[in-house]
């Protein structure tokens, strides 16, 4: 008798596996909240109830170091835009302590939970790619700051991104590097174990191809190495005009300060995780030389960007980087997406992100295509005296 | 009701499994850290063979991929297992980090991998797949943990000596939690993938076999469900840290340090010990007599059992045995003494298979000593023994131990636990049967769920001694069971010795109490520095002169003892 | 070549640092510390705070440093290992409370120092660049490896002469008996753990001068070189540590040289690998471990 009870929860039981298999296709949730639709246009726009917005980012372990500025230029751009009146932002931060469950789950928390008309972030392209497509098929109109890998925008209709992609940077600043110092050979080291730096070096080898660059030494490192001897004196027995490289700020300093140290006096061609105060302040007298290209600078002469830097130097006690000037900017996207329509719903601000044209922020004017894509000028600038100057082709 | 809690939810569910590949090498006591490189193995080449569209219109096709990884997992576990499982401890440990790491840095620079870039899968697992596959694997372990096999990985892990010359097959149980823990990280590694819907090889790096180590060491190996208590902890106190409003970067780091040293240092068996602290007494069965009954009988009175030519074992310079010819014939109560160094534990130990023989041969019941190997053939073949320092499994109930005992004569119980059949659940009585019987014979019944360090000295010797009876042994070996000793204990040894005779049992007595020997032995070895010095009738030998000579004048020397 | 082949000491005279008290702990006490890379990194934030804040000049950062590390060696020992002494699983346990251990210092640190890598003051120790017979080579470096060397014979030394020594390898060879000798074992253990640990620090202080900066990572990026060093030498051996860490840095600037550096990242682990199967002893196995 017994045996015949058992077999039946054994049937139940494998009744309830085949149903776990199963694939639910659920769509889009289509919400839309009259309360979030408000009077006026532009700068007149008047939304009663206030807008949620969830900000993503890597706030704690190997990312915070972008992490924590992207947060206070979220917060300063917010605060600024609530202190003109009329739409009122409430901003969620969630850690996803550079984790990728974690930012899976943020995400989940945001959209579900939070239930936000717009996301900000992720901090890295590679938790992007996974929480992206959970945006994407909840219909959350998405905005990277820092997400600057191929592919980002393909995700879908409802991801965008305020981050200037690696190959618009680089194939700015190796044209221009090549033009004012000359360049005709260098020596490529990157960081084969990171998604983005391995990315870049992927942008780097077709930029310098394109430019007619010759590539004399390729070598790579992982993330977390600390010595670079080995690869660095490959580079010093081949005579190379300039060394590029794609590397995380962890490995940067150490790596740049290794070349000084072994007498590689070549100037040095970064990415965008050059960008950075704190890089130049880690390298001293290192980073003389340094070329990277960017999405913004500080000696831009670009609308408002001398009062953004000269506020947030006062309310943060450091200067920003360029983490923080494109959250900032971010902020103010979804700010002009909403009261193009007047309208805070998921819908409504996807849509309108991607009319934006020439908006002029302190990244210069900026544009977002229906695609997601940015379309923005690329400053490249070179360190000297331990400031960025730009570049002058 | 949990909606935005998905992720949440199915993280306690990966955690879980990922835990489980642990949870099945330690328990089986091998410190195996490749699983990294095991569920790596399984994403990535799942990603190859799982279909893009829902198999039948609606099934996931994952379930493609469970198997293939699980496939791969275990293929890449034997093919690892096979060079690295001579290691032990540290060094196994180590070695297969080493595998994990090798894993990665392949998978970084491999083409088809896409490298550091990743790969991008739909996102096909669910939470109620997650949870099945938990389900799963827990009603596995479940059925795993009193089942023969499950006792043999519990022999194995407290004692590998001690398990082998219990008929446990040491090298195939440890291979085998092996592959399993290589097939349970490749599905770990299908689900991860096609759970987040993306794989890079920093995924799979050393951090992540921290993470599954400490998640099974947190919930506890001793228990089947430990892996889900230990993920579904060490998920939730980040989860209760910033309910609580503590969001530094630097408190769930802390506070998950702490709790895991508090864990470690105040429940040595986990979270799940706390649940089963509370354990049942084991009830003795009605005495099942048709049990023993239907054993084989032992065998005729006067057949040769072990037959050794000119037996020798050097350690390098040292001739710890050397021509040893001897015969014990069924019916035999045999006492082998000998000053201390004589060489007496080196000669058992090579008559049960520990250890082989450097010169000579021989057979014990009708398996060759030789380099071939394996303590278990000699005690499926109907060897039995104990040891002269005890080797209990500390771990295990009295009664486990002697359960464990009755190895070479149950047969395999796992796979027919798993579907319920009548017929395992009546060999697991039968188990329980000889194993009571000899528990109730050594006088050790009211003892039963007590483990061997809560017994006393004299009742450690007693259970080794119905652990060795348990496997209906047709010869016992018997290593100084009296050392240790008081005389009423030694005399209730000598009558249970000569009860064992008088049932069949033949016996291998060595033993440092001559009195007790003289009564018990119907014959009697001396040995001195590894020869056979005297042999025959017990009081004719024990009146030789050089008998004499070597326990009164130049045998101790303090010569090492060969264990 | 000749660079490279510098090059290669330079690293490896960095992983026998590490590698050394790693090993020590091991063959004394056949603990596996876990905790070792943490207080490696404690040993350089603690350098750079007392370069920064207490101006103290690098002779004297070094023995603080030291003092530092022997200090968190013995609250180590304390909380991690002694409390599981005698029980059944007891290296196991200490294995995964040194996880623990080095997961708890590491949060102190992060508490304390923040996100971002901290740095040495510029120009706290001057760098210059020497050719020596076409290698280049730096100032860093040369003290890094004179550091190490010194080290190393200091510690063979006191393991082989000193009273200390004579305790420990009592210890080591049978903890009961040592103690029946009248050997303080507990006093040992801690010493050991003191040692051990005063070592890491300094290790870790000299690679952060190396880098010129110290993240919480800093100790993780060299734990499993250090596996790899103290397998390959014989775990428990001193002699072979050092010579196991510079064999693996050979072999990595060679393997840059020869072949990829995409394989740099391969090399100590198939080397391991490798050693492992054909000789589980270790390259250096003759040398007991009992010996240290």
């Amino acid at each position: 008798m017994r045996f015949y009870r058992t077999s039946g929860a054994l049937a139940a039981a494998a009744a309830l596996l085949a149903s776990a298999a199963c694939v639910s296709e659920e769509g889009a949730a289509e919400q839309s909240d009259d309360t979030l639709v408000g009077s006026g246009t532009g700068a007149d726009c008047t939304i009663e109830e206030t807008v949620p917005i969830g900000a993503v980012l890597s706030l704690t372990e190997a990312a915070a170091f972008a992490g924590e500025y992207q947060r206070e230029g979220i917060e300063m751009a917010f605060e600024e835009i609530n202190a003109a009146g009329g739409v009122e932002y409430e901003v969620t931060y969630e850690d996803d302590k550079t984790s990728l469950e974690d930012s899976v789950a943020a995400f989940e928390k945001v959209i579900d939970r939070d239930e936000v008309s717009a996301i900000i972030g992720p901090t890295l392209s590679n938790m992007a790619f996974t929480t992206y497509t959970d945006s994407q098929s909840a219909g959350v109109p998405t905005v990277g700051i820092s997400t600057t890998a191929e592919g980002i925008p393909e995700i879908g209709d409802y991801i965008f991104r305020a981050s200037l992609p690696e190959e618009v940077a680089l194939a700015a600043s190796i044209p221009a590097a090549k033009e004012t110092l000359g360049i005709e050979n260098v020596a490529v080291l990157y960081d084969s174990a990171d998604e983005f730096t391995d990315s870049a070096f992927n942008t780097m080898t077709d930029v310098l191809a394109d430019e007619g660059v010759e590539v004399v030494v390729e070598e790579s490192f992982e993330t977390g190495d600390t010595d670079f001897s080995a690869q660095l004196s490959k580079v010093q027995q081949n005579e190379v005009d300039a060394l590029i490289l794609s590397a995380l700020p962890g490995e940067t300093v150490p790596l740049v300060k290794q070349a000084r140290d072994l007498g590689i006096e070549s100037p040095i061609v970064g990415g965008n995780a050059f960008n950075s105060p704190v890089l130049v302040g880690a390298l001293e007298d290192a980073s003389e030389g340094l070329i990277v290209g960017g999405a913004w600078s500080a000696a831009a002469d670009t609308t408002g960007n001398a009062d953004f830097i000269a506020d947030y130097t006062e309310q943060y006690d450091r200067a920003p980087d360029q983490f923080a000037a494109q959250a900032y900017t971010a902020a103010y996207l979804i700010d002009e997406a909403v009261r193009a329509d007047c309208d805070a719903n998921r819908e409504a601000i996807k849509d309108n992100l991607g009319q934006i044209l020439e908006f002029d922020s302190i990244l210069g004017p900026i544009s977002l295509a229906e695609d997601g894509e940015v379309t923005q000028e690329p400053f490249v600038q070179i360190i000297r005296s331990g400031e960025f100057t730009l570049l002058e082709g | 009701m949990l909606a935005g809690y998905d992720t949440l939810i199915t993280t306690i569910a990966l955690g879980a499994i990922l835990a489980y590949s642990f949870h099945v090498v330690l328990m089986a006591g091998q410190l195996s850290l490749g699983q990294a490189g095991f569920a790596a193995l399984g994403a990535y080449v799942s990603t190859l063979i799982v279909p893009t569209e829902p198999l039948f219109g609606s099934l996931s096709p994952v379930l493609v991929g469970i198997p293939v990884g699980a496939a791969v997992g275990a293929l890449a576990a034997f093919g690892l297992g096979l060079p690295v499982l001579r290691l032990r401890g540290v060094f196994l440990a180590i070695a297969t980090i080493a595998f994990g790491e090798m894993v990665r840095v392949v998978i970084t620079n491999a083409e088809w991998t896409n490298g550091a870039l990743g790969i991008r899968v739909e996102k096909w697992v669910t939470v109620d797949l997650a949870w099945a596959v938990v389900a799963v694997l827990a009603y596995l372990f479940w059925r795993l943990g009193p089942s023969r096999t499950g006792r043999a990985f519990a022999a194995v892990r407290e004692d590998e000596l001690a398990a082998g010359s219990m008929g446990v097959n040491v090298v195939r149980t440890r291979m085998t939690s092996f592959v399993a823990s290589g097939a349970i990280a490749g599905v770990y590694g299908v689900l991860f993938a096609y759970f987040f819907g993306r794989i890079i090889p920093a995924a799979f790096d050393f951090g992540l076999m921290l993470d599954g180590l400490v998640t099974a060491v947190v919930g506890g190996y001793l228990v089947y469900f430990g892996p889900i208590l230990g993920s579904g902890f060490l998920t939730a106190v980040p989860e209760i840290q910033e309910s609580l409003g503590l969001e530094a970067g630097w408190i769930h780091p802390l506070v998950t340090g702490l709790l895991l040293l508090a864990v470690i240092v105040f429940l040595p068996g986990g979270l799940s010990s706390l649940v089963t602290r509370a354990r049942r007494r084991p009830r003795p069965p009605e005495p099942d007599l048709d049990a023993l009954a239907a054993l084989p009988p032992p065998p005729e009175t006067g057949t040769a059992l072990v037959r050794l030519r000119d037996l020798g074992k050097d350690y390098g310079a040292v001739r710890a045995v050397h021509g040893v010819d001897l015969e014990i014939a069924s019916g035999d109560i045999l006492g082998v003494i000998g000053p201390n160094g004589a060489g007496k534990t080196t000669l058992i130990n090579m008559i049960s298979g520990l250890e082989p023989p450097t010169t000579g041969g021989g057979d014990v019941l009708g398996v060759a000593l030789g380099p071939a190997g394996g303590a278990h053939r000699f005690a499926q073949a109907g060897l039995s023994r104990t040891f002269q320092h005890s080797k209990l499994f500390d771990r295990l109930s009295a009664l486990d131990n002697v359960l464990v005992g009755a190895h070479p004569v149950t047969r395999p119980t796992f796979l027919r636990r798993l579907l319920w059949l009548p017929s395992a659940r009546r060999d697991e009585r039968r188990a329980h049967a000889l194993a009571w019987a000899q528990l109730r014979r050594v006088g050790l019944d009211d003892r039963a769920g007590l483990r061997p360090g809560a017994l006393s000295y004299g009742d450690q010797r007693r259970l080794e001694i119905a652990r060795a009876l348990a496997a209906h042994p047709a010869l016992l070996i018997l290593d100084e069971p009296a050392a240790g000793m008081n005389h009423v204990e030694a005399a209730d040894l000598a009558e249970l010795i000569r009860s064992l005779a008088d049932d069949g049992i033949t016996v291998l007595l060595i033993e440092h109490n001559v009195r007790m020997v003289l009564e018990t032995c119907t014959r009697l070895v001396v040995m001195n520095f590894g020869e056979v010095i005297a042999a025959g009738e017990p009081r004719e030998v024990a009146a030789d002169p050089k008998v004499v000579d070597a326990y009164l004048g130049t045998g101790e020397t303090g010569e090492n003892e060969y264990v | 070549m000749v660079q490279q082949l510098a090059n290669g000491v330079f690293a490896g005279s960095i992983y026998a640092l590490f590698a050394i008290g790693f090993t020590l702990v091991f063959g004394i006490l056949r603990h596996l510390n876990l905790a070792h890379a943490a207080i490696f990194t404690a040993g350089a934030f603690a350098g750079i705070e007392l370069a920064v804040r207490f101006d103290l000049p690098v002779w004297a950062m070094f023995p603080a440093v030291a003092a530092i590390g022997a200090v968190l060696g013995v609250v180590l020992e304390r909380t991690a290992f002694r409390p599981l002494s005698g029980r059944d699983d007891e290296h196991f346990a200490g294995l995964i409370s040194s996880i623990a251990f080095g997961g708890v210092l590491i949060a102190v640190l992060h508490a304390r120092y923040g996100t971002e890598p901290k740095s040495f003051p510029q120009e706290y120790f001057p760098n210059r660049l020497y050719e020596i017979a076409g290698v280049r080579v730096t100032l860093t470096q040369i003290v890094t490896l004179a550091l190490a060397l010194a080290l190393m014979l200091g510690l063979a030394w006191l393991v082989s002469s000193s009273p200390m020594g004579r305790a420990m390898r009592a210890v080591a060879e049978n903890p009961g008996a040592a103690r029946v000798l009248g050997v303080n074992v507990g006093l040992v253990t801690a010493g050991t753990y003191a040692l051990s640990s005063g070592l890491g620090a300094v290790a870790g202080a000299l690679l952060a001068l190396n880098l010129g900066q110290a993240g919480r990572g800093l100790g993780a990026s060299i734990e499993l070189i250090g596996f790899a060093v103290i397998i390959l030498g014989g775990l428990g051996s001193l002699w072979g540590a050092m010579a196991a860490g510079l064999v693996l840095g050979l072999a990595e600037a060679l393997t840059v040289h020869w072949l990829d550096s995409t394989w740099k990242g391969m090399v100590a682990f198939a080397v391991l690998f490798a050693v492992l199967v054909l000789r589980p002893r270790g390259l250096f196995g003759h040398v007991k471990v009992r010996e240290v």
